[in-house]
């Protein structure tokens, strides 16, 4: 494939692992743990997505945003039931908490919609030619949903009220509780934005990589890979790490055999977080916005 | 937001806490009325700072009663600011990646503050502490203890509380910084607010305060005004180096 070609592709899948290193992103600034359940959360909202499909809703964008309200409202539960009970005992609890809960996502869909990929409708099958290049116009969605969704975050935090809490809330909780900012709700909004936005990914990912199957922990690892890699308690740092690793991989896959591709990533990874600790983006300490 | 209600503005009756197994507070009776200025003073784990969150609807008591106003404080710690008590912490508590001006602004999040308001009540707390008004757009991080003291002092002023709840405001100061906090301190009491003081320098908290109590391992063992702490063996032997 040319390099042009890679380029489209590798933007995709960086733009899908922005959408989980996001989520990383935001239960890391809020609790101070890593949420491994992050790419099986992926997985969760392209099966949600195949049964609202088989339900005989075929406008996809449709099924998209009901992913995307499913996912925020999990997001909410999520927090309730594994995240608030376990908080009180230390972040190794809680983070062992969402390994085990990455378990039962990955097993329970398997339970449920069975073992293997199954095939997924994108949302517009055409391609677009600029001259040489060819862009799928579900690539082009997944850039435009990955661009909205950086600018959205970003008012959200930077501009509005809730985000201006929701920054304080992670600064410093008992302090935010002080000035009457209500760190429960902080906390639940941004793991219900973790799970909607990695809900979201997955309809869009499942016409590429198909819905459900075993690529959950895959996505852990590179949504996480992506979100160090440019500092993870940085919003522009995870997301440009992410499609950075995106686009790195896809090119590095032309030039070198398939299996040498993840560990030389990593190693750039090793060396990278050698020099700059805090990532790409983690120069200066970071905020949130 | 002052209302007129009969006894104390906070109340705090048998108030118990514990962390775990330890108990911090053993059932305290302490009360500040409106307008008054009380000094809470005792050894370090004495349960000062437990006391202080209890008082600012921060932490809830596993027993006893706290009531401001007359009316039982909120079960959410962020609904406390609304009932007019403002905290300051123990270590100043900032919210540290951010500028003066948005610590200050933070301090009036909970009633959805109109902005001329929030620039009015800015104003009144760059009067008091002048030092805040060139460094408005500092991080608050890079500041001196001393400045720090102010902002959180400040923050807690912006929600315009009925009572100032301050867990050792004089904690790592130099004496010159502290009597400029505490000159701050006065001219807010005179100005009618309400002040629970946590202090472990006794001498400078019997300067402010008219009453207080002296806590020890979690229990009251001295209360009374000023001039009966001074006189108090025990106090004087402990904290007035008599
Ligand atoms: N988070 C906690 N977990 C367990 N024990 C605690 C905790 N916080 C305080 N304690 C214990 O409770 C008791 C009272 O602590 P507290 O911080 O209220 O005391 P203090 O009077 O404020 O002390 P200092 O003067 O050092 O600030 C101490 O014995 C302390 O060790
Ligand atoms: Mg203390």
């Amino acid at each position: 494939m040319r390099i042009i070609d890679l380029l489209v592709s590798g933007l995709t899948l960086g733009a899908i692992y922005a959408l989980v290193a996001l989520g990383f992103h935001l239960v890391y600034r809020m609790t101070g743990v890593l949420d491994f359940a992050q790419g099986d959360k992926v997985i969760i909202g392209g099966l949600l997505g195949l049964t609202l499909v088989r339900q005989g809703l075929d406008t996809i964008l449709l099924v998209a945003l009901l992913v995307l309200i499913a996912g925020l409202l999990l997001g909410i539960a999520y927090d309730a039931l594994v995240i608030l009970p376990t908080q009180n005992n230390g972040h190794i609890a809680t983070i062992a908490a969402t390994v085990g809960i990455m378990l039962v996502f990955a097993n329970g869909g398997h339970l449920i919609w069975g073992p293997d990929g199954k095939p997924f409708p994108p949302v517009h099958r055409g391609v677009l030619e600029i001259g040489e290049m060819r862009i799928g116009y579900q690539d082009l969605l997944i850039w435009v949903v990955v661009i909205g969704v950086a600018i959205g975050l970003a008012l959200l935090l930077g501009r509005s009220r809730v985000g201006r809490g929701m920054v304080a809330a992670a600064t410093d909780p008992l302090a935010a509780q002080a000035v009457g900012i209500n760190v429960s709700r902080m906390r639940a909004i941004a793991f219900a934005l973790a799970f909607g936005l990695a809900a979201l990914a997955g309809v869009l990912v499942a016409p590429i990589t198909l819905a459900g199957g075993t690529l959950g922990t895959a996505l852990t690892l590179k949504g996480f890979t992506g979100a160090v890699l440019g500092g993870l308690a940085s919003t522009r740092g995870v997301i440009v790490g992410a499609v950075l690793l995106g686009v790195i991989e896809s090119e590095l896959a032309a030039v070198i055999p398939n299996s040498y591709v993840d560990p030389i990533v990593l190693i750039a990874l090793i060396i990278v977080l050698l020099v700059m600790p805090n990532g790409l983006f983690g120069l200066r300490r970071q905020r949130l916005a | 937001m002052a209302r007129a209600q009969e006894g104390p503005l906070l109340e705090l009756s048998g108030a118990v806490y514990r962390y775990g197994a330890i108990s911090a507070l053993k059932g305290v009776d302490l009360h500040v009325n409106r307008g008054e200025a009380v000094c809470v003073i005792g050894p370090n784990g004495a349960g000062k700072t437990t006391l202080a969150r209890l008082a600012g609807g921060l932490y809830r008591p596993a027993g006893g009663t706290i009531r401001v106003n007359g009316e039982p404080m909120p079960r959410q710690p962020h609904e406390a600011v609304a009932r007019g008590i403002g905290s300051v912490l123990e270590g100043r508590h900032l919210f540290v990646e951010q500028t003066v001006q948005t610590n200050l602004e933070l301090g009036c999040y909970h009633g959805n503050v109109p902005k001329a308001v929030v620039e009015e009540r800015l104003e009144k707390v760059m009067d008091l502490f002048p030092v805040l008004r060139k460094r408005a757009s500092q991080e608050t991080s890079t500041m001196s203890g001393g400045e720090q003291q102010m902002v959180a002092v400040g923050r807690a002023l912006m929600a315009e509380p009925e009572i100032l709840i301050l867990d050792e405001p004089s904690m790592g100061l130099s004496p010159k910084i502290t009597g400029e906090v505490f000159d701050a301190l006065e001219a807010l009491r005179k100005g009618g607010l309400s002040i629970l003081l946590i202090e472990q320098n006794a001498p400078l908290a019997f300067e402010l305060a008219d009453r207080g109590y002296l806590l020890r391992q979690g229990e009251v063992v001295v209360e009374g005004n000023i001039d009966e702490l001074t006189e108090d063996e025990v106090v004087r032997s402990a904290y007035l180096g008599a």
